[in-house]
């Protein structure tokens, strides 16, 4: 498990994930530094754990050479951040940790790469992305759901989030995050990593903003129209229930004990999970 | 035939085989498929009616069941069409053009759609898609006739494989179902829909449902009672019985031969008054009970407002059905999770279904047992049965493997029932209940008889004396519920009443009888259904569980009553 990148502060000390996840960074904080002091190790080490799933999310993020991408969370070892740079974007590394973004510069200028990857010493809650085509998350990188949020609203439409989510037996250890959590904002798509099995990477690309009142089912009011957007990926019955994007929907109540939303779609009254209300985003209906 | 489900297909099989099968207006009703013989002008005709499905990509077992008779190359398929949902009823058309069968479609609960203000142009539908198309009304069997001579002609005329089409799409189904709908008058929200929205909102509805399953119970248990006291006590305990009784007097001398048929288990006696006069009064009240629930579109209902309770059994929302059915009897309920969309489900299901759901047989047998006695008793085991219900749910999902399931499903309109198809159903699961339980209860009655006559009972009840009454408390004598319970599960509580037991002591037998062994023909099913090896474990942890939990009711009994 050494071989994540580093502790990222902020870990709540009683969530026991939180506490683990500290022990784990010190670890990986270990390992990149053994990095920086071998560079034959780093070679190998970004070989077997960075370049496939590197190479993964830029072909399911569709970014391509020339582009500029952020990389929230780079480390003292920027493995993604150089294999961004290898693929021909323009990287810039943030980092919150003053000792890494050190660390990663001397990484970066021993590879001779200064004319195409900066590291910057920033959070990934106050970052601007307006600059960027894409913004990477590293799997450490908390608190997450703030990051996410920052991202997302400063992205540029069509702008790319891509995120590093755990599945498996990781998931002891990291909070996952779930597809909907940005779904107002942005098309969410997922795709388990052949590279690396027990991760899950998430594209989310941000919508232009007419679209911006966006909200999930679950968030519309009783009684409240909407039109499906997107569904989010799922359920084999969603489409024969009329669950499809375009079609009107009309919220009719919300169960109590996180049950069920009940809907109704021309006039056919459907029962649809919380979790699954959840990942159908909708744009209300004005004038009922 | 195939056809999404609650779209009337079985309404449309009853009527063109004239058979008594299971019908309800909830989705899921038919989950094994049904044959039956048709009369078609030239020929006779074997008719399947086929579990109803959304597209043909199953979504449960049940469903794969409906594909997998599609690809026995049937001679004609009838696709049945929802008048009210066209789009998604056209889509699996659709999908069944590609398979290049010989096709016919008829458009169904078009009374429904009239009400909403919407007609179906069918043969706009026949002309676009070239598949021959019928609009039919099934509850009232209007269309029917013209759908009987139009199958005649299909399948007696020669079949020409349509042309080739694209793959189905969504956008072509909805294209379709724009152009053949035609306005048919205004559309008015009727009482009806007021009344059925108002029942799943958690407002008025939850304390709606505390209502109406409380008077369901009641109208099961008072019904039944009253049936039992008015109708059935006196035909069979004063008319039948003293008949038969003397009958044999005057023609056998004392022996085992009389004794075994009037004696102490009388086949002739104890044989007709328990399945008839105790037991069946509650079958009649519970299924009459149960079909208006289906058929009037509240279950679906019921599911959509404990779906939020049913989640933290890892259950969804469609799990009621089999849930309540087991209320009835074990079989159609493990039947019915084949409906469920997980392995998981229908395991938690089986589990709760086998453990601490009662069937109507042995409800009616507690009440029979109990409700004169200690009502305190009654209420007491309820209870129980309640509890015991929802531990398992909730040990289930955290035990089995796989992810809790999430609820997707269809809430049909909110119908009066007809009559004419209440009691139809009725009299089809009755008629189940005497071709099936009442023949198990005489034979486990004759075997008691045998038993008691030639004393091997006594040796017995001193075998298991240790168990029994020691540690349960009991009778010697109880040993024969114990011996008969595996058979039918109203056995484990009958043989009890004439035991002249104390409060305590019937509340301990009643508990281990809700624990105890289903029946026999329960875990055959688990054994066909699951696995040999889970048949194995419901058997022996039931009966393990049983007199474990009878134990300690026996010692916490006498504190409370």
């Amino acid at each position: 498990m050494g071989r994540h990148r580093r502790r990222r502060g902020r870990c709540a000390a009683a969530d026991p994930r939180g506490y683990l996840g500290q022990v784990l960074g010190r670890g990986a904080l270990a390992v990149e530094r053994a990095n920086c002091r071998w560079p034959r190790l780093s070679r190998r080490y970004g070989r077997m754990f960075y370049e496939r799933l590197v190479q993964e999310e830029v072909e399911l993020a569709g970014v391509k050479a020339g582009d500029r991408v952020l990389h929230v969370g780079c480390g003292a070892f920027p493995f993604t951040t150089l294999a961004l740079a290898e693929r021909g974007c323009v990287v810039v590394g943030i980092d919150r940790d003053e000792q890494a973004v050190a660390a990663a510069r001397r990484v970066v200028s021993q590879k001779g790469l200064d004319g195409h990857v900066e590291i910057r010493h920033g959070t990934g809650e106050s970052v601007d992305c307006a600059d960027f085509n894409a913004v990477w998350v590293s799997l450490h990188v908390t608190p997450r759901d703030e990051v996410i949020h920052n991202c997302l609203t400063s992205l540029r439409p069509k702008g790319k989030l891509v995120l590093r989510n755990v599945a498996g037996p990781l998931k002891l250890l990291y909070n996952a995050t779930s597809p909907a959590a940005g779904a107002t904002q942005a098309h969410v798509r997922t795709a388990r990593s052949q590279a690396r099995s027990n991760l899950v990477t998430m594209v989310a690309e941000k919508l232009p903003s007419t679209d911006k009142q966006r909200v999930v089912l679950s968030g519309l009011a009783a009684g409240c129209r909407g039109t499906i957007a997107a569904t989010g990926n799922g359920h084999p019955l969603l489409e024969p229930l009329g669950i499809r994007p375009g079609r009107q929907i009309c919220l009719r109540c919300i169960q109590k004990l996180g049950g069920s939303v009940v809907a109704d779609l021309d006039g056919r009254r459907v029962a649809i999970d919380r979790q699954l209300a959840e990942q159908i985003v909708v744009n209300p209906v004005s004038g009922d | 035939m195939i056809g999404p489900p609650n779209v009337g297909k079985s309404v449309i099989f009853n009527r063109l085989t004239r058979m008594n099968v299971g019908v309800a207006n909830y989705p899921g009703s038919t989950v094994e498929f049904s044959e039956g013989a048709l009369r078609l002008a030239d020929s006779p005709v074997k008719l399947i009616d086929a579990p109803g499905i959304y597209t043909l990509q199953p979504a449960s077992e049940a469903e794969s069941v409906a594909v997998a008779l599609l690809e026995d190359a049937p001679d004609l398929v009838l696709c049945v069409l929802d008048a009210t949902n066209l789009e998604s009823s056209l889509y699996l058309l659709l999908q069944l053009m590609g398979l290049g069968l010989p096709l016919m479609a008829c458009i169904n609960r078009t009374d429904l759609a009239e009400e909403r203000g919407l007609a179906v142009d069918h043969e706009y539908l026949a002309r676009q898609l070239g598949v021959p198309t019928v609009a039919t009304r099934a509850v009232t069997g209007q269309g029917l006739e013209e759908l009987r001579s139009r199958l005649n002609g299909a399948l007696s005329s020669e079949f020409s494989p349509p042309a080739v089409r694209p793959a189905p799409s969504w956008a072509e189904a909805e294209r379709l179902t724009q152009q053949a709908r035609r306005s048919a008058g205004r559309s008015e929200d009727t009482l009806r829909d007021r009344l059925g929205d108002a029942l799943i909102r958690p407002w008025p509805g939850l304390p709606a449902a505390v209502l109406i399953v409380v008077l369901v119970f009641g109208f099961v248990i008072g019904v039944g009672m009253g049936l039992r006291r008015w109708v059935l006590l006196p035909f069979f305990g004063e008319l039948i019985i003293p008949q038969l009784v003397n009958l044999v007097q005057a023609l056998l001398e004392p022996g085992l031969g009389r004794e075994v048929l009037v004696g102490e288990y009388g086949l002739l006696t104890k044989g007709i008054e328990w399945p008839f006069t105790l037991v069946f009064p509650y079958v009649l009240s519970f299924y009459a009970a149960l079909s208006v629930l289906e058929d009037s579109g509240y279950m679906a209902r019921l599911g959509a407002l404990l779906d939020g309770l049913l989640k933290r059994m890892g259950l969804s929302g469609t799990a009621v059905m089999p849930i309540f059915l087991g209320y009835g009897c074990g079989i159609p309920a493990l039947m019915a999770t084949r409906a469920l969309s997980s392995h998981k489900q229908r395991l938690t299901v089986c589990a709760m279904v086998c453990l601490s759901v009662p069937c109507i047989s042995q409800t009616g047998a507690f009440v029979s047992l109990l409700a004169e006695r200690s009502v305190g008793a009654l209420a007491g085991v309820a209870m129980v049965s309640i509890l015991a219900m929802l531990t398992t749910g909730v040990l289930a999902s955290r035990l089995l493997p796989g992810r809790p399931s999430t609820t997707l499903m269809e809430i049909p309109e909110l119908l009066l029932p007809r009559a004419d198809v209440l009691g139809k159903k009725v009299w089809a699961r009755a008629r189940h209940y005497l071709a099936d339980g009442v023949p198990a209860v005489m034979a486990g009655v004759a075997f008691a008889a045998l038993l008691y006559e030639t004393g091997a009972m006594e040796a017995v009840g001193r075998a298991l004396s240790p168990v029994i009454t020691r540690w349960l408390l009991l009778p010697e004598e109880a040993a024969v519920p114990l011996l008969l319970g595996v058979f039918r599960r109203e056995l484990a509580v009958l043989p009890l009443m004439d035991m002249a037991l104390s409060p305590s002591q019937l509340f301990t037998g009643a508990i281990v009888a809700l624990f105890y062994v289903p029946c026999i023909a329960m875990v055959a099913l688990v054994a066909r259904e699951f696995h040999i090896r889970l048949a194995i474990v419901v058997l022996v942890f039931t009966t393990v569980f049983a007199l474990f939990v009878g134990g300690l009711f026996a010692r916490l009994g006498p504190l409370v009553l």
